[in-house]
C-alpha cells in the first residue's frame, strides 16, 4: 500500500490529492530501457502560459531540461543529463517543432504541444551502471529562459552555464520552471522496456 | 545564459517558420521618421524574402541600440497569402523608465560663473509623467536664478501625434555686481536699467505639441511670467506671451559606423496686452545643429541667433558666454544684462574622446555696434561628461576658462 494510496483514502477529496505538490514525486514514471534510466512525465506541461504565447507569436522558445540522480536524498548529485531544446510553432500548420541542440543535433516537427513535451523528456536518460541495488532518487527539471536573461552571451552555452542555470533558486515566476521528483527507487523495482 | 537569442542566432533553422516568406514588417510605437535610413533598409530587406530568425534578431538588436529607452517585442502571424508571414515589431517605453527616475539635466562647473545644476525626479505612469526639480542656474539668463520646477506631461493626448505639457517654475534671482553696475549705467532708450532688476520670477506654461510631418514638430501654448521688480519699490509685473515653436530633428543616415543628425528649431514668444502683459514684445530664436560621427572621429556644427522686437524683461534677453556658447568669454564680458540681438556659431572636431572647438558670436542691443568675439579650446568628452578649457581671443591678456560638466 503506497503512501499516495493511504493519503488519498484518508483525505476526503481525492481529486485534490492529485493536484497537490505532495504527490509530485508520483508524477514521474521511471523505467529502464537497455542499460539506461529513462522517464516519462505525463503531467508535465511546459508548453503553456507565457512560453506558449511566445511560441504562438512566432518566436522560438528555448528550454533546458535536466535529469539527475542522487543516492543520498539530494545532498549530492550522482549523475546528470542536461539537454537544450528549442521549440517553435508552425504558424500555418499550427504544429510544434522541436530541435535538440548539441551533438548529435536532432529535430522533429508536426507535433502537438503534448507530443513536443513528451519528445523532449524522452530524449533524457542516465546510465544505470554503478547504481547496484542501492536506493536512489530521480529529479526532472525544466527551465525556460527568457530573452532578457540571454543577452550578452554570444558564445553559446557551456556545461558550466547549464549547471549554473539549474543551481539557481526557483524564481517567483513558476511558469518558467518545473520540477518533478521520484524516489526512493531501486533498479530492481523499475519497469523494464525493450531497447529500441 | 544564452537561450532565445543565442539559440536562434546559432541555430538558423531552429524556428520552423523559416520555411515561409515575409509578407510585411510593421513597426509600431515609434515615430518612423526617427528611423535611420540603414534601419529602414534593413526592414525593407526582410520583406519578400525567406524569413530568417537570425536577421530578425539582428534587426531587433539594432532597434534596441538605436532606441535604448524602448523595449522591442515581436509578433509574427500568418500573412494574407499562404505560406507568407507578417512581422509586427512593437516598441514600448521600457518598464525601467515607466516608474521613477532621477536625472541631472544640468550639471556644470564654469571657472568664471561657478556651479550650475538641476536635479529632477520624474514619475511616469502610462503616457503621463510628472517631473519635479530643483535648480541653481548661472548659465541660461543674465542673472543666477534658483528655485523649483514642476512639469506635468502627457506624451499621447488622444493620439500619439499630440502631446501636452504644463510647466510651473518659481525662481529667486541673484544679481552679480557686474550686472547691477551695468543696470545703473545710462543706456539707449528701451534698454533695461536698474528699474528692471527683479527679485523673483515665475512661469506658468501650458503647451501642446503636434507631430506635424515626420521629424517636424509644432508646439503652441502660453507663458504667464509674473516677476517682482526691486527698484524703486517692490512691485509685481508680468510678461505674458503666446509661445510657438517649430522643431526638426532627424537622424539622417546610419550606414556602417557613421551617423548624422540634424536639428533645427524656431521659437517665438509674443507678449501681448491681450494676455494682461505689462510688456509687449516678440522674441524670435533660431537654432541649428548638425552632428556627424564616423568611427573614432566626429564633427559638429551649432548655430543660434535671436532678436527681440519691443521691450522685454531681462529674463527674455539673449545671453552668450556660457558653457555652451562662446566658451571662454563670460556673459559679464559681453552683455551683463543680456542683449536683444545675438548670434553664435560653434564648430567642434572630435577624435576618440579628445575635442577641439572654435566658437564665435556677438550679443548686442539696439543702438550698439556689433562686435563679434572669438574663442577656441580643447578638452575631453566621454559619454555625457566633458572637461574643456577655452581661450578667449582678446588683446592684452590670456585668461583661460575651465568648464566641466554633463550634457554640455
Amino acid at each position: 500500500m503506497t503512501r499516495r494510496y493511504l493519503l488519498c483514502r484518508l483525505l476526503p477529496a481525492s481529486g485534490m490529492c492529485l493536484s497537490t505538490p505532495l504527490f509530485a514525486d508520483e508524477e514521474l514514471d521511471v523505467y529502464l530501457r537497455g542499460d539506461r534510466i529513462r522517464i516519462s512525465a505525463p503531467r508535465l506541461r511546459f508548453v503553456a502560459g507565457p512560453p506558449l504565447e511566445r511560441l504562438q507569436n512566432g518566436a522560438p522558445v528555448p528550454f533546458a531540461i535536466q535529469l539527475s540522480i542522487s543516492t543520498d536524498r539530494w545532498r549530492t548529485t550522482l549523475a546528470r543529463d542536461i539537454e537544450r531544446f528549442v521549440l517553435s510553432y508552425d504558424l500555418w500548420e499550427e504544429k510544434f517543432s522541436v530541435t535538440r541542440l548539441g551533438n548529435p543535433r536532432r529535430a522533429v516537427s508536426n507535433l502537438s504541444a503534448r507530443a513536443a513535451e513528451a519528445w523532449c523528456v524522452d530524449e533524457m536518460s542516465l546510465a544505470a551502471a554503478g547504481l547496484g541495488d542501492q536506493r536512489f532518487w530521480v529529479r526532472l527539471e525544466v527551465r525556460n529562459e527568457d530573452r532578457d536573461q540571454s543577452a550578452g552571451d554570444a558564445e553559446g552555452p557551456t556545461l558550466a552555464h547549464l549547471i549554473e542555470l539549474f543551481s539557481r533558486r526557483a524564481r517567483a515566476d513558476q511558469q518558467s520552471r518545473w520540477q518533478f521528483d521520484a524516489g526512493p527507487l531501486r533498479l530492481s523495482d523499475l519497469r523494464k522496456m525493450a531497447a529500441r | 545564459m544564452v537561450w532565445a537569442a543565442g539559440a536562434s542566432a546559432q541555430q538558423p533553422d531552429a524556428n520552423i517558420n523559416e520555411r515561409y516568406k515575409v509578407e510585411s514588417v510593421e513597426l509600431t510605437g515609434i515615430d518612423h521618421a526617427k528611423l535611420s535610413r540603414g534601419l529602414r533598409n534593413e526592414i525593407n530587406g526582410l520583406i519578400g524574402e525567406q524569413f530568417s530568425q537570425q536577421k530578425l534578431d539582428r534587426l531587433i538588436s539594432r532597434l534596441a541600440a538605436d532606441f535604448p529607452d524602448y523595449s522591442v517585442s515581436r509578433r509574427i502571424s500568418r500573412g494574407d497569402k499562404p505560406n507568407f508571414i507578417r512581422i509586427v515589431l512593437e516598441l514600448q517605453r521600457s518598464a525601467q523608465t515607466d516608474h521613477f527616475g532621477l536625472s541631472l539635466p544640468l550639471g556644470v562647473y564654469n571657472s568664471k560663473l561657478g556651479w550650475s545644476g538641476e536635479v529632477d525626479g520624474t514619475v511616469r505612469f502610462s503616457h503621463s509623467s510628472f517631473t519635479a526639480g530643483v535648480l541653481s542656474d548661472n548659465e541660461t539668463l543674465a542673472d543666477r536664478f534658483a528655485g523649483v520646477r514642476a512639469v506635468y506631461a502627457n506624451s499621447r493626448l488622444g493620439t500619439r501625434l499630440a502631446s501636452f505639457a504644463f510647466e510651473l517654475d518659481s525662481f529667486h534671482d541673484i544679481w552679480s555686481p557686474a550686472s547691477l553696475a551695468a543696470a545703473e549705467t545710462p543706456l539707449p532708450s528701451g534698454e533695461p536699467g536698474i528699474n528692471q532688476i527683479y527679485r523673483w520670477h515665475r512661469n506658468i506654461q501650458p503647451a501642446l505639441t503636434l507631430a506635424a510631418a515626420g521629424p517636424l514638430k509644432f508646439s503652441f501654448g502660453a507663458s504667464f511670467q509674473p516677476f517682482q521688480l526691486q527698484y524703486p519699490a517692490a512691485r509685481t509685473e508680468a510678461a505674458n506671451a503666446v509661445i510657438t515653436s517649430l522643431r526638426y530633428d532627424r537622424q539622417l543616415e546610419t550606414s556602417g559606423s557613421s551617423k548624422q543628425r540634424l536639428e533645427a528649431g524656431y521659437r517665438l514668444r509674443a507678449a501681448t496686452k491681450v494676455l494682461g502683459s505689462d510688456f509687449v514684445y516678440a522674441r524670435h530664436a533660431w537654432d541649428f545643429r548638425y552632428v556627424y560621427a564616423s568611427g573614432r572621429q566626429g564633427f559638429s556644427e551649432r548655430f543660434g541667433a535671436g532678436a527681440i522686437a519691443g521691450q522685454a524683461p531681462i529674463f527674455e534677453r539673449f545671453v552668450l558666454g556660457t558653457a555652451e556658447t562662446l566658451r571662454g568669454w563670460t556673459k559679464y564680458d559681453l552683455a551683463p544684462l543680456g542683449a536683444s540681438r545675438a548670434f553664435y556659431n560653434s564648430v567642434e572636431y572630435k577624435y576618440r574622446d579628445l575635442v577641439a572647438f572654435y566658437d564665435m558670436g556677438a550679443a548686442w542691443s539696439r543702438g550698439q555696434d556689433v562686435s563679434p568675439k572669438h574663442s577656441a579650446g580643447v578638452g575631453v568628452r566621454a559619454g555625457d561628461f566633458a572637461l574643456l578649457v577655452a581661450f578667449p581671443f582678446r588683446a592684452g591678456h590670456f585668461e583661460p576658462m575651465f568648464i566641466m560638466g554633463l550634457n554640455i
